[in-house]
């Protein structure tokens, strides 16, 4: 996991991506109770190219180039699938903006913030997407204004309040 | 029955402790828990016909 988040942090600093965040279930975890997860979903602010479109091509050609290869929708970096997924709204941008800095053991890392994987969450709107919602709830130390202010800002309120109902 | 409650609520109570005690381990700790639950799932994951991957997570 270390070396994974170092060859992260190297894509990082060469510029293929121009920031990242861990996201998903294992996001979550950072701040909740372990719960199974097989994939490690990083999620990406790309470099702007010609015509303003997202491709993830250069992030898998620069992993290719160092040996890593792909496995379904994932790639394996030192042994671990990562789900590369680009910030494609406001929303994912803004989280990526505000993602929290910490170390993995003696690795920096970056992991979005709990409010932000809570409405992320919430747009998303998978059922596995509210239990995560409802463990965030029960088990991170959500700042409740902030929170509020995202789902407001992104039109999510209604939906959030639906579903803790 | 109203032991049996107690007992019960007794249960619940320790199970939700132990959970917010899972929730407050470091965050490498808590990856290596992950690792434990996905060697446990991923041989129910292959009978299902899928292919997990339990992550090695100690290569430095």
């Amino acid at each position: 996991m270390e070396k994974t988040l170092q060859v992260l942090n190297q894509l990082e600093a060469e510029g293929v991506f121009s920031r990242y965040a861990i996201g998903g279930a294992i996001g979550a975890t950072f701040y909740t109770e372990p719960f199974l997860s097989f994939d490690l979903d990083i999620f990406v602010v790309l470099p702007t190219t010609y015509g303003g479109l997202l491709t993830l091509a250069p992030i898998y050609e620069a992993l290719r180039a160092r040996g890593y290869t792909e496995q379904a929708e994932c790639i394996l970096v030192e042994e671990i699938p990562v789900q590369f997924l680009p910030a494609y709204n406001a929303l994912l941008e803004e989280a990526l903006a505000e993602a929290v800095t910490t170390t993995y053991e003696q690795t920096p890392a970056r992991v979005l913030r709990a409010e932000h994987l809570v409405a992320v969450a919430v747009q998303t709107g998978r059922p596995k997407d509210r239990e995560r919602v409802r463990l965030l709830r029960e088990q991170a130390p959500l700042d409740i204004p902030r929170l509020e202010a995202i789902l407001l800002r992104h039109g999510l309120g209604e939906k959030f309040k639906q579903w803790i109902a | 029955m109203d032991s049996l409650t107690k007992e019960v609520t007794h249960l619940f109570e320790a199970k939700q402790r132990r959970r917010l005690a899972l929730a407050g381990l470091s965050f490498p700790e808590k990856i290596r828990r992950v690792v434990q639950l996905q060697k446990i799932a991923a041989p129910l994951w292959r009978q299902r016909g899928l292919n997990p991957r339990v992550w090695l997570i100690d290569r430095k």
